[in-house]
């Protein structure tokens, strides 16, 4: 029932399992302790949307496709009410959707939407339409890591920009506004 | 007098150098003679607890004379605090936290040295490994963190205050019984290091390991329940337990610790449990200092988090790995694989199922703690793992461990055979079937799936439990005292109640945000609460608004309910002190928001079903580890050289 490794050879593996172990975990931790501030994941390729069909977080009847996200450039956030960050990002998308008209749609990952719903009744709704993702499959295909995360779409529903963790306002005006722009005047 | 708080700093240099001495003094055993190093170790030792305890004693002097030339009591404390919590307030930062650690460290070893008598060198390397780890510790807090840091000569008038979060009953108690259980896993571990030095008999190592594992799981246990507790009400989030980093670095030496607690038994008859014996007591600690690098780094964003400096975290990260890695290096060149006939049916087999579930737990949870960790370094991105991952991946093998704890106490060593569990399991089979096609009927909620097959593990580990408990009672009672049996069973319906409490506080419970003026009311789930009035209240460094709420529940007594919003002046914070009528079956829990708009408030109300279970069986779990601590004698045999 149980993988054995006998004799000299399965000591000397086992030493050297932990204590590699020991010396990544370490590594990583010193890592941990420095920061590369400037890292984001590379999209290497552009890449279109998967197919899915998922109900309205606000109401569960409303199915929406991918087809709902296309026509302009437009953001999506991916984003949870049990995630701090998500929380704390909050106001800094409500300024974005007061400020610019880009549409913005919302995938809520895993969530209660009971508290979802509640949340955004309570802080207000800058979301053009909010896709309730409970099991995850949206997500997973979409190729998130973790929330927060932003996607900047054409009006293909091409994904050209990808950004792990919360969105800042200078990383917005920088990187997102100009390629939004870019990406709607090649549109026309 | 100005002079008085450089005796505690003087006192930790010196509690610092006697550790240090202890160590060269375990090393020099053979010139000096066995008996004469033991001697003079025993004297080090206690010299180094004085010195702690003096050290400790003169910062809460500090902190009880409102001593701000003292730059740490300036930090926490305020002229306006009472008594308790100033004195409290030593472990309401980093510092001041990590005397603390040492403090207690310091007593488990002069614990050690009261408990072993006789020289030998066996306990001749364990004071030695204790030691060293005290003179790691203290060297930290010298180096990087000292609490007896002056503001001088410009001493502040008044201090910045205790972080108001902190200012409640639950922080008197939290953290010494918490840092109690992490710092005494540091016993087994020294104990396993000494025996690996020179190794002998196993099984005496086991015996001589009882009693600190199960003292130390105890307090461990009690710590997490008291703190989950705290949470619950203070934090004003209504929750229970939020994977927070900090909890995870809680729950992973607890994890491993319950491996540890009962491997230690299993050792003690079965020599072939040595190896996971000698694995699990240094695996645990590990995950104690662990944790304490992650709290104390600043490395990770919660709740708990003190002030971040890389400097301290680069300190405690090459301590940690140095004293774990030589003690596994030496744990994989010393270990002796025994022959061993292991049959997945029988208690050894169980035993090493569990262990094995354990340890997969305990790498789960570190792999969700440390993940966003990861992504924050270096993609500078605040990620988080959050509930889902921990949910989905731990509560299969939770409920797989539940089911293996209502029959493996009753499975016997070596061999057994499904036979003789035949008839049991068609009644349990049988009557789950019967229980779960009618529970629809007869449980009043609606339930899930899987809560409702949570539950019914749970329901069968608290009968199977509850039997057995009371026939272990009545021999209790008649003479046959077997503390290890009645402690088992104590432990094992706790879990089961806990369990009990998750499954249906997470199914049942409801929460809502209303906006309320003073004469309105909203009904959830047939009780009605009413905001009756809002009146101003005030405390020495706080002011704030309290709520009257009356709570009408269906053929019920009215309830009177206080919820209130503080804002305590010295920190300019605002503190959500929520307002709780609790039973056995439910909690009614008021939390005050903030005031909307004129006179109207923003109130979170919850109805918390069997909320009270949870920390029910965290208690029971904890009085079963007390139960077996206190019957466990200190085994008098020194067979260990």
């Amino acid at each position: 029932m149980m993988l054995r490794v006998n004799g000299q050879w399965g000591r000397r593996l086992h030493l050297a399992i932990i204590l590699l172990s020991i010396a990544g975990l370490s590594y990583l931790l010193w890592q941990g302790l420095k920061a590369n501030p400037n890292y984001q994941p590379p999209l290497h390729k552009l890449k279109a949307l998967p197919d899915f069909s998922l109900p309205n977080a606000l109401c569960p009847e409303q199915l929406i496709t991918p087809m709902a996200w296309q026509g302009q450039p437009a953001l999506i956030h991916i984003w949870a009410s049990w995630c701090q960050s998500c929380i704390a990002e909050h106001k800094m998308v409500q300024q974005i959707h007061q400020a610019y008209d880009w549409p913005i749609y919302g995938v809520v990952y895993q969530d209660d939407m009971q508290m979802v719903q509640q949340w955004l009744a309570h802080q207000g709704n800058p979301y053009q339409s909010l896709v309730a993702d409970e099991q995850g499959s949206l997500v997973v295909a979409l190729g998130t890591l973790a929330t927060p995360e932003w996607l900047v779409l054409d009006a293909k529903g091409v994904i050209h920009l990808r950004h792990l963790g919360p969105l800042t306002e200078k990383k917005f005006k920088q990187q997102f506004l100009p390629l939004l722009q870019h990406l709607k005047q090649e549109h026309l | 007098m100005i002079w008085i708080p450089e005796l505690g700093h003087l006192a930790l240099i010196f509690s610092l150098y006697l550790s240090l001495f202890s160590c060269g003094l375990a090393l020099a055993k053979n010139q000096l003679g066995l008996a004469l190093a033991w001697k003079l170790v025993r004297s080090n030792i206690i010299g180094q607890a004085f010195f702690g305890i003096l050290s400790f004693g003169v910062l809460l002097l500090a902190f009880a004379q409102d001593d701000f030339s003292v730059a740490y009591v300036a930090h926490n404390s305020t002229t306006e605090l009472a008594l308790i919590y100033k004195l409290c307030a030593l472990w309401g930062g980093h510092e001041g936290s990590m005397l603390l650690w040492y403090l207690i460290l310091c007593l488990w070893s002069l614990w050690f040295i009261v408990k072993a008598k006789a020289s030998s060198v066996f306990n001749l390397n364990t004071a030695g490994v204790l030691a060293l780890l005290g003179a790691g510790f203290s060297l930290f807090i010298l180096k990087t963190s000292n609490p007896f840091t002056r503001l001088l000569p410009n001493i502040p008038i008044n201090g910045a205050d205790l972080n108001p979060l902190l200012q409640d009953p639950g922080f008197i108690l939290h953290p010494p019984i918490l840092y109690l259980g992490y710092v005494g896993f540091a016993l087994p571990f020294a104990m396993a290091l000494a025996y690996l030095l020179a190794p002998d008999n196993i099984q005496v190592l086991a015996q001589k390991m009882q009693s600190p594992v199960r003292w130390a799981w105890s307090f461990l246990t009690l710590g997490i329940t008291l703190g989950s507790w705290w949470a619950y009400y203070e934090l004003g989030w209504g929750g229970w337990w939020f994977w927070d980093p900090v909890e995870n670095a809680s729950l992973m030496p607890w994890l491993g610790g319950t491996a540890l607690l009962h491997s230690v038994r299993a050792a003690s008859k079965r020599a072939q449990f040595g190896n996971w014996l000698l694995f699990l007591a240094l695996f645990c600690f590990s995950m104690s200092m662990l944790g304490t690098f992650l709290v104390r780094s600043g490395i990770l964003t919660s709740v708990h988090a003190f002030a971040a400096d890389p400097g301290r975290g680069r300190f405690i990260l090459i301590f940690i790995t140095l004293t774990v890695g030589a003690a596994f290096l030496l744990y994989g060149l010393r270990y002796q694989a025994m022959p061993w006939q292991l049959r997945l049916f029988s208690k050894e087999g169980l035993l090493v199922t569990l262990n094995t579930l354990l340890v997969v737990c305990v790498a789960i949870v570190l792999l969700g703690t440390l993940y966003p960790m990861f992504a924050d370094a270096w993609f500078n991105q605040q990620l988080s793992v959050g509930p889902p991952y921990f949910n989905k991946v731990l509560i299969p093998i939770f409920l797989l461990l539940m089911m293996l704890m209502s029959f493996a106490p009753y499975i016997r060593w070596s061999q057994d055979s499904w036979q003789r569990f035949k008839r049991p399991l068609i009644y349990i089979g049988g009557s789950s079937v019967i229980f779960g096609g009618v529970s629809r009927w007869l449980l009043p909620w609606q339930l899930d799936a899987l809560a409702l097959f949570g539950l019914l593990v749970a329901a069968i580990l608290i009968l199977v439990t509850l039997y057995s408990l009371v026939k272990g009672l009545k021999k209790f009672f008649y003479g046959q005292r077997r503390f290890d049996t009645l402690a088992m069973h104590c432990g094992h319906l706790g879990i089961s109640v806990l369990a009990v409490g998750i499954i249906l506080t997470s199914a049942l419970s409801v929460e809502k945000d209303v906006l309320l003026k003073p004469g309105e009311a909203t009904v959830i789930n047939g009780t009605t609460f009413k905001l009756e009035g809002l009146e101003s209240t005030w405390g020495p460094n706080f002011e704030g608004v309290k709520a009257n709420f009356s709570v009408q529940r269906a053929n019920k007594a009215m309830i009177q309910l206080f919820p209130e919003k503080r804002f305590y002046m010295p920190r300019e914070m605002p503190i959500t002190e929520t307002a709780i009528y609790a039973n056995i079956f439910m909690d009614y829990y008021i939390a005050l928001g903030e005031p909307v708009a004129d006179n109207q408030w923003s109130v979170k109300i919850c109805l918390k079903p069997f909320v009270r279970w949870l920390w029910l069986g965290g208690l029971m779990i904890a009085l079963g580890g007390l139960i077996a601590a206190l019957g466990t004698r200190w085994p008098t045999t020194q067979v260990i050289n």
